[in-house]
């Protein structure tokens, strides 16, 4: 994500309309895919970028610039995707103790799968299923935003050795994963 | 550098984290060990190159949308809000006493409408029960009317002269 001109910022934090626009235009595509490859889903996906976006016209006011922008915005938009898709799976494990439901979700899972399943877009997102929240938003930061560990650890309130640890086993999880994958296609 | 060294630090490696004398020493190891080159890779192409490559997905415009619509009503709230405080100011009365005094009004108004409906009804009751009474006393004491046909007196000179 490029940076954003402290001016923009200062007129953002005084209520400048014009200047808050500037501000979605040049982070919302970055924020749109941290959040749709944590949710794993478009339209948690669309709700959490547009939480996100209003907390920080919010909370702007605030900002005392003592981390970069990047930093802080990176940092609500992994905080909101990660509570979006905990509420998601909270209200799928509420909805699947009724068989009728269970039906529903099994076919609306199946039509998605089946749009996907011809792009590498499927791939993704059955790799990014096999890690949790904290797991996929370290590998989405690292491998995607191209964060080091040390922004990562300070976009996630973490220390660096938590971050390794996370990167390590979503990483051998990804590894397994496509082994099976390659096993399958052989046999 | 042993197998071992290298696989616990492979992937801080490839994630350009090590200092360049580590860095150094892990590629020069990877140049002469194949099973070593091969974890490399397999990092490399399996779990990071998918995310590395993967489009980046346009934010849909209609985000924007919902975001302009949800400020404009914040901001319709927030005026209102700033009313009923400059109005707490200006009366100088604490916002938790106005919303007590219009509770208070409301029940007020609510009780007032309340007796005034079953007050009306009670009245409608009274009267047909004081018709009722009328009736029983025009038709006697065993209930039945007797008219007096030979009393032709109306009463009252409008409704001799209607009438």
């Amino acid at each position: 994500m490029e940076d954003i001109a402290k001016d923009t910022l200062i007129q953002a934090k005084e209520g400048s309309m014009e200047a808050f626009e500037k501000i979605y235009r040049a982070a919302s595509d970055y924020i749109y895919n941290i959040a749709l490859r944590i949710t794993n889903n478009r339209e948690d996906a669309e709700e959490a970028t547009q939480d996100v976006f209003l907390k920080v016209r919010k909370n702007l006011i605030g900002f005392r610039f003592r981390s970069s922008f990047k930093t802080w915005i990176y940092r609500i938009a992994v905080n909101t995707a990660i509570n979006v898709h905990r509420v998601r799976v909270k209200e799928l494990n509420r909805r699947l103790r009724y068989s009728d439901d269970i039906e529903q979700e099994t076919i609306s899972v199946t039509v998605q799968e089946t749009m996907d399943k011809t792009s590498y877009e499927w791939l993704l997102k059955s790799m990014l299923n096999t890690l949790n929240p904290d797991q996929r938003a370290c590998v989405v930061l690292k491998d995607m935003e191209g964060l080091s560990y040390k922004e990562i650890a300070e976009v996630l309130e973490t220390n660096i050795n938590t971050v390794r640890s996370r990167l390590k086993r979503a990483r051998e999880r990804l590894l397994a994963f496509r082994q099976k994958g390659v096993i399958r296609n052989e046999m | 550098m042993r197998c071992r060294k290298v696989e616990k630090r492979l992937m801080e490696y490839v994630d350009g984290e090590l200092d360049a004398a580590s860095r150094n020493e892990i590629m020069q190891h990877l140049n002469t060990c194949d099973q070593c080159k091969r974890s490399e890779e397999a990092l490399r192409e399996a779990a990071i190159g998918p995310l590395n490559t993967a489009e980046r997905v346009k934010a849909p415009e209609s985000i924007w949308a919902k975001i302009k619509g949800e400020i404009a009503g914040q901001t319709a709230r927030g005026r209102l809000s700033e009313l009923i405080e400059s109005l707490c100011v200006r009366f100088r009365i604490k916002q938790i006493s106005l919303a007590v005094v219009t509770a208070a009004a409301c029940i007020l108004i609510a009780v007032i409408s309340i007796k005034l409906h079953t007050g009306g009804r009670q009245a409608i009751n009274t009267y047909i029960e004081d018709q009722a009474n009328f009736f029983y006393y025009l038709a006697g004491e065993n209930g039945t009317y007797y008219p007096n046909m030979d009393n032709t007196d109306l009463g009252t000179e409008i409704e001799k002269y209607l009438l």
